[in-house]
């Protein structure tokens, strides 16, 4: 099976590098958006193996950006880089700028920055040695109970917060009478909405979700879907996504990479409907990836 | 070959592992029968009740003083270490690592050797010794048992608190408190080790036949008792000694069917 797949991949990359291929770094597409978020150059590498290989990116301001793309093409390396998550593997490292609101987030406190961008996993990691509540307001907690202005959080106010990130992650009406749970006694749907309730707690501006529903049922998916279109009111969101049906639900801009370049970004109804590059319409139709 | 003579040769294996299994639990047994019948003998609220030489009160106390005097010690140090090793991956946690396992090779007697060169000889502290040296027999299996039991707490949470924006010391407090269970359990089973060692207690903390007066002195300890009356020619001694093995015997099992029941009630919500 593994070597149909190689076969199909070596077929686009021949094609990729043919000179009539589409090799492309540049990408128009997102220069008239207002950024959120702006990844430039981006190069990453895990030891000696290149995955990104250095292309623009421009989040917009409360959106949704999905990146979808084949496994092994850097969807969740740039993801990763995009809060400085991808530093902390081993072997790791990269090249180039990721820019929240025009600061160089590398060049600022790794804590401070990852506090403003948020971000919800794979697979839903709750903190299993605390009950639901102390899981969503762990974020506040693990910074030290902190306000930015110093002034400490009291544990009402607390409790108030849990309940309202909860509640916003639709979680509250299911969980209010198990608070004292452990995290990890919900459901699989209701431990990622757990995950997504923690992350909103410490109030970032943008979240990135790493492929929230691939390990998740069709109802708890839609969930998150609906949630994620409530999110987009206050938030800005990127979501890695295996799942093109998902992309074209839910989000407003797609971006389209393949090993390791950004072949195509667009907005999603073009990039689902009349993709620019033959290769996006070749992966959205399901030809290969 | 046709089934009736597989199905033979199946029954033998079968029977040939089940003599090795009786085998192996008949010195077990007849280990702990031994100690049960000679023990019961002079067991009795005096044994337990009265200094030496009519019983060993001051023993139980002392092996309970010598064990938290250890945990004092190997607890912190080994605790820390083991956090360093999984946490801070790099040459230097990795040498600390194999370090660790070198030292858990360490006879207990040389331990006992070197608290004594290293503690008695400089303070004359006896009793302190005695856990110093219980302390390096147990330090390795704390390092370990810390750092393998950090190493099963899955990634994804420590990515998770990191990416809450958690700084690394909380991201580590995450991690060893999801991994406190198995940690406890290392201790107390390496616990229910040292608390048997008679060797590094001979040229340390060895025998006493007072009250406890401190870790400056002599303390009394189950094991040592065991080892020292049952050197007597008298048979009340002798059959006081075998008590106190019992006792010993009895607080070692409780401590591992206590683990037991602390690891089964982890998976249950």
């Amino acid at each position: 099976m593994s070597i149909k797949v190689y076969t199909q991949e070596e077929n686009v990359n021949a094609e990729l590098h043919s000179p009539e291929g589409v090799m492309v770094t540049e990408v128009s597409a997102g220069d008239d958006i207002e950024a959120k978020m702006h990844v430039k150059n981006l190069k990453a590498w895990f030891r000696q193996k290149q995955v990104l290989n250095g292309f623009d990116f421009k989040v917009a301001t409360n959106k949704i950006t999905a990146i979808i793309g084949p496994s092994g093409c850097g969807k969740s390396t740039l993801i990763r880089c995009m809060n400085r998550m991808h530093e902390l593997t081993p072997g790791a490292r990269m090249e180039g700028g990721v820019f929240l609101d025009g600061i160089d987030i590398y060049k600022e406190d790794s804590v401070e920055m990852r506090s403003r961008i948020g971000m919800v996993f794979q697979t839903p990691n709750p903190f299993p040695t605390m009950s639901v509540v102390d899981n969503a307001i762990s974020g506040i907690k693990l910074r030290g109970r902190g306000k930015s202005d110093g002034k400490k959080i009291g544990k009402d106010e607390l409790m108030g917060i849990g309940e309202e990130v909860l509640n916003m992650a639709g979680l509250w009406d299911e969980v209010k009478d198990d608070i004292n749970k452990s995290g990890a006694a919900l459901s699989g749907g209701q431990q990622q909405r757990l995950c997504i309730a923690r992350a909103l707690a410490v109030e970032p501006e943008v979240l990135l979700m790493d492929e929230p529903c691939s390990a998740l049922d069709p109802a708890s998916t839609l969930k998150i879907e609906e949630l994620m279109q409530e999110l987009k009111k206050d938030y800005t969101i990127v979501v890695v996504t295996h799942n093109m049906q998902q992309a074209a639900r839910v989000s407003d801009y797609t971006a389209f990479l393949y090993m390791g370049e950004l072949i195509e970004y667009q907005k999603t109804s073009v990039i689902f409907e009349n993709p620019e590059k033959e290769l996006t319409e070749r992966y959205i139709t399901g030809r290969f990836g | 070959m046709n089934l009736r003579t597989r199905r033979a040769k199946d029954k033998v294996m079968k029977s040939l592992t089940l003599v090795a299994f009786l085998v192996a639990i008949v010195p077990l047994f007849y280990v702990i029968g031994t100690v049960i019948s000679k023990g019961l003998v002079a067991l009795n609220w005096q044994a337990l009740g009265e200094l030496p030489p009519l019983g060993f009160r001051n023993a139980i106390i002392g092996t309970f003083i010598i064990l938290a005097v250890t945990w004092l010690i190997a607890l912190p140090v080994g605790i820390m270490s083991g956090v360093y090793i999984a946490e801070y991956r790099g040459i230097f946690a990795r040498a600390m690592s194999f370090l660790a396992d070198v030292m858990s090779g360490v006879p207990s007697i040389i331990a006992g050797i070197v608290s004594y060169v290293v503690v008695v000889a400089t303070t004359r502290a006896f009793g302190l010794a005695g856990s110093v040296a219980l302390s390096i027999l147990m330090l390795p299996v704390v390092i370990r048992s810390t750092e393998e039991a950090l190493k099963s707490v899955p990634n994804s949470l420590r990515e998770a608190s990191t990416a809450l924006g958690a700084p690394k010391w909380r991201t580590t407090a995450i991690a060893l408190n999801t991994a406190k269970g198995s940690i406890a359990t290392g201790v107390l089973l390496s616990s229910a080790r040292v608390m048997g060692e008679t060797a590094p207690l001979i040229m340390t903390a060895g025998y006493s036949q007072w009250e406890f007066m401190g870790m400056d002195c002599r303390v009394n300890s189950l094991a040592y008792v065991v080892y020292e009356f049952l050197r007597y020619p008298d048979k009340e001694r002798i059959a006081l000694g075998w008590s106190a093995a019992l006792i010993l015997i009895i607080i070692i099992l409780a401590i591992n069917i206590g683990v037991r029941i602390l690891t089964r009630r982890k998976y249950e919500y």
